[in-house]
């Protein structure tokens, strides 16, 4: 059989699927063989070949035939919808099968050229097929996945032809939503946009039913078409849908998928770490005290990203007050998550520090920089940084090489024996001390995290640059050698001073306050966006439980440890009222 | 502000051989793979998803899109055809150029990307593969891990793109469910703080998955 239809002119197109429509009906009716109807149909429209059209031909150019419906019109339709597309491309038949290939990859039909094939099929008295209708079914995309729905169980005695409703269905998915986030489709654009998809008239269309879940927090408005609301719980269901295609066409059910993100909040699991596992360290540490001229409010929290998988608080801090001399010293210390032990690395990292510090400073004999500024009485001399900068730089390597003597002879037994690397953390040293010409401040930083310190409530003087690489995370800690070399570069990249007339606040804490504080290198040397922060930070002072509470705050993607240490001017005591 | 991405590169092998069962199991295994991730807090607010899937050609299937919002595409492969698996290394490379965000003074960088790519062949494209080995190696990835499915996957070649490569040795549901299940402990230890220079240190493979060392 050789069927070598002319193409047809365009205008003739609906009528000779009318024809197709007529002769698949009347075969059905007759219960007659395909061959000789369907030719006949095909001849008075086509020119073809004396071969007659065989039956098994005709049903192996859709599919094979094991892969037919086994309604016998559905069948039909399909093989129909094969030939169509062989004349509207102007091909054989024979090549129908390569024409989908090319034109679909083998994809199953549109639904809706399927749907107006088998509106024909039905001999509806005016079949609102047109050749647009069609071009556009053919080319719908195939984003929405096209089902034939499923035989009903027990279906033998339904009428060969099925109502509108039961025709085929599509599935589509609505926009995925969020438990706590509002959320909503304007009225009308679930309708348009499945017509837009199937070739339909958007202005005419709308959705007749949508069946949300109960006590969802969706509501769907049925006059208008809309979707709004807070959803309340997760979920990922399918969804029935009525989607009504015009005035006055009856309407087609549809599968809808909609997803329901749970609150990141509530998946937060709050898991005590294990208490038999070395270097114990409890999950909070708040203190606050009075020590000389300052009010030091301090909190260091454990992040939910380690609650959640029953790990240590890696943060640590230490605060110190040289009496003798008025200096006072913080520091802050983040133990890197990927280190096992960096929890005690970043508690030796500030207990070491603070005790060379203050040993250093409270002494006249041991402060050089104390000495040179009698000399030079100018905090921002060189000699006078430099030697601060040395004194600080001394804690820090000294904080180092406490490290490494840990990993030669752990304090704890361990097993396998540790590596330096578990024990990586980042340092912030900080030191101040009031003079009578206002407040000098240095700080000597490695790692992210940073410090500042404000001389009005209004501006903020940031005092360290964090190490941070291209990518999040990236940061470098106290363990490395090259953070401790004695070059000029590395000490000067890492060591600031600032001298103010006046002094409001000054800060310390690690990167899981500043990484939500400040989004950006830019926002951290921005001095108010340090002033923001310390208004923010007035109420969480009153008290350091306040503190810690504050510390709670969430911050989508930022849930590492929190520590922040805040000094503040210390009030007068309040005078005797008696 | 947005949270720091971390964004994870599916690099799937639709290429004829893996019609029928296998794509099926990938699919689902995929799917399985979403699914976890959603539960896991840290992951719905940073994972990012990008599918690539390569048979005579690569494509991105699903661009790089937040794991709140992802959707799963349709996957599906050819009858036959060439694995051109150099070609989707090739898109790798352009995807993370253009997706992902390096620190700069205004914007925090996103997390280093993760790589999978599973294939159940070799790559007929073997000199674009070769030359583009050292462009994925730039970039700038966190863990790129490689699994070769099947008794028909070519080991060797992998191993020249990372030390992570695992022999998955059946392409069944029960073998891939086992694979996305290792695959998302591996991206949920993905953001965590780690040394400039280091990379993600793997949790343990499950039984089906053979380390190729």
């Amino acid at each position: 059989m050789q069927l070598t239809p002319q193409r047809p002119n365009i205008q003739d197109i609906p009528a000779f699927l009318r024809a197709m429509a007529e002769a698949l009906e009347k075969m059905h009716v007759e219960q007659r063989a395909h061959g000789g109807i369907v030719e006949g149909a095909l001849k008075d429209w086509l020119t073809t070949t004396e071969d007659s059209l065989d039956e098994e031909r005709f049903r192996a150019a859709a599919k094979p035939a094991d892969q037919l419906p086994d309604d016998p019109l559905q069948a039909d339709v399909l093989c129909f919808a094969t030939y169509c597309i062989g004349v509207i491309a102007g091909t054989s038949a024979a090549n129908a099968q390569p024409f989908m290939a090319t034109h679909h990859q083998g994809k199953e039909w549109p639904t809706e050229f399927l749907q107006l094939l088998e509106t024909l099929a039905k001999q509806d008295a005016t079949p609102r097929v047109s050749i647009s209708d069609l071009s556009r079914a053919l080319s719908t995309p195939i984003a929405l996945e096209s089902v034939l729905e499923p035989e009903p169980a027990g279906n033998s005695g339904t009428p060969l032809v099925k109502p509108a409703h039961q025709m085929p269905a599509v599935r589509i998915a609505l926009r995925n939503a969020t438990v706590g986030k509002p959320y909503s489709y304007e009225p009308g654009v679930i309708a348009s946009k499945i017509a837009e998809t199937l070739g339909h008239d958007p202005t005419s269309a709308r959705i007749s039913h949508l069946q949300l879940p109960e006590d969802c927090g969706l509501a769907f408005d049925q006059l208008t078409g809309a979707i709004s609301g807070v959803p309340t719980r997760a979920f990922d269901k399918e969804l029935s849908l009525d989607y009504v295609p015009s005035l006055s066409a009856s309407s087609i059910t549809a599968k809808v998928t909609l997803l329901i993100n749970p609150d990141p909040l509530s998946l937060w699991k709050d898991l005590p770490p294990p208490a038999d596992a070395p270097y114990q360290k409890p999950v909070l540490a708040h203190s606050e005290e009075r020590l000389g001229p300052y009010r030091i409010v301090a909190a260091s929290r454990r992040g939910r990203s380690h609650a959640n998988k029953s790990e240590f608080r890696d943060d640590d801090y230490a605060i110190g007050y040289a009496e003798e001399t008025g200096w006072l010293v913080i520091v802050v210390a983040d133990g890197a998550g990927s280190a096992i032990y960096s929890r005690r690395g970043s508690q030796i990292a500030c207990d070491v520090a603070k005790t060379r510090l203050l040993t250093v400073l409270n002494s006249a004999q041991h402060n050089q920089a104390e000495a040179l500024y009698l000399q030079h009485r100018d905090w921002q001399h060189p000699e006078v940084k430099k030697a601060l900068r040395q004194c600080l730089y001394e804690a820090a390597l000294l904080a180092h090489h406490k490290l490494r003597a840990e990993v030669a002879q752990p304090t704890e037994t361990l097993a396998p024996p540790p590596t330096l690397r578990n024990y990586d953390t980042t340092l912030i040293l900080l030191v101040m001390k009031k003079t009578g010409e206002g407040c000098i401040a240095a700080t000597f930083s490695i790692g992210d995290g940073g410090a500042g310190i404000l001389p009005h409530v209004g501006e903020g003087i940031p005092l360290t640059k964090a190490d941070s690489g291209e990518h999040a995370g990236q940061t470098i800690f106290l363990t490395f050698d090259s953070t401790v070399a004695n070059s000029e570069a590395n000490l000067e990249s890492r060591f600031h001073s600032a001298h103010t007339q006046e002094f409001a606040g000054a800060l310390a804490m690690t990167d899981g306050i500043t990484d939500p504080k400040f989004p950006s290198d830019a926002a951290f040397a921005d001095p108010a966006q340090w002033a923001a922060l310390w208004t923010e930070l007035q109420p969480a002072l009153t008290s350091s439980q306040a503190l810690l509470d504050w510390m709670n705050f969430f911050s989508p993607g930022n849930h590492d440890d929190r520590t922040l240490v805040a000094v503040l001017p210390s009030l007068p005591a309040a005078p005797d009222t008696q | 502000m947005s949270a720091r991405r971390l964004p994870v590169y599916l690099v799937l092998d639709t290429s004829g051989s893996m019609r029928g069962e296998p794509i099926q199991a990938l699919k689902v295994g995929v799917q399985a793979l979403i699914s976890t991730l959603r539960q896991d807090p840290h992951a719905l607010e940073s994972v990012h998803i990008c599918i690539i899937t390569f048979d005579a050609k690569a494509r991105v299937l699903s661009p790089l899109q937040s794991l709140e919002d992802f959707q799963m595409p349709l996957i599906e492969c050819p009858q036959s055809g060439p694995t051109m698996t150099g070609a989707a290394l090739e898109m790798l490379c352009q995807c993370v150029d253009r997706d992902v965000q390096r620190t700069t003074a205004d914007h925090k960088g996103d997390w280093r990307p993760i790589a999978f790519l599973m294939t159940d062949g070799g790559p007929n494209d073997t000199a674009l593969y070769a030359q583009m080995i050292p462009e994925v190696q730039k970039r700038p990835f966190a863990s790129i891990i490689a699994c070769a499915a099947g008794a028909r996957a070519k080991v060797e070649p992998l191993r020249k793109l990372t030390a992570n490569v695992f022999n998955l040795e059946t392409m069944d549901g029960h073998s891939f469910a086992g694979l996305f299940q290792w695959v998302s402990s591996t991206v949920s230890s993905g953001n965590r703080s780690m040394g400039a220079t280091s990379s993600i240190t793997l949790p343990p493979p499950p039984a089906e998955i053979q380390i190729v060392v």
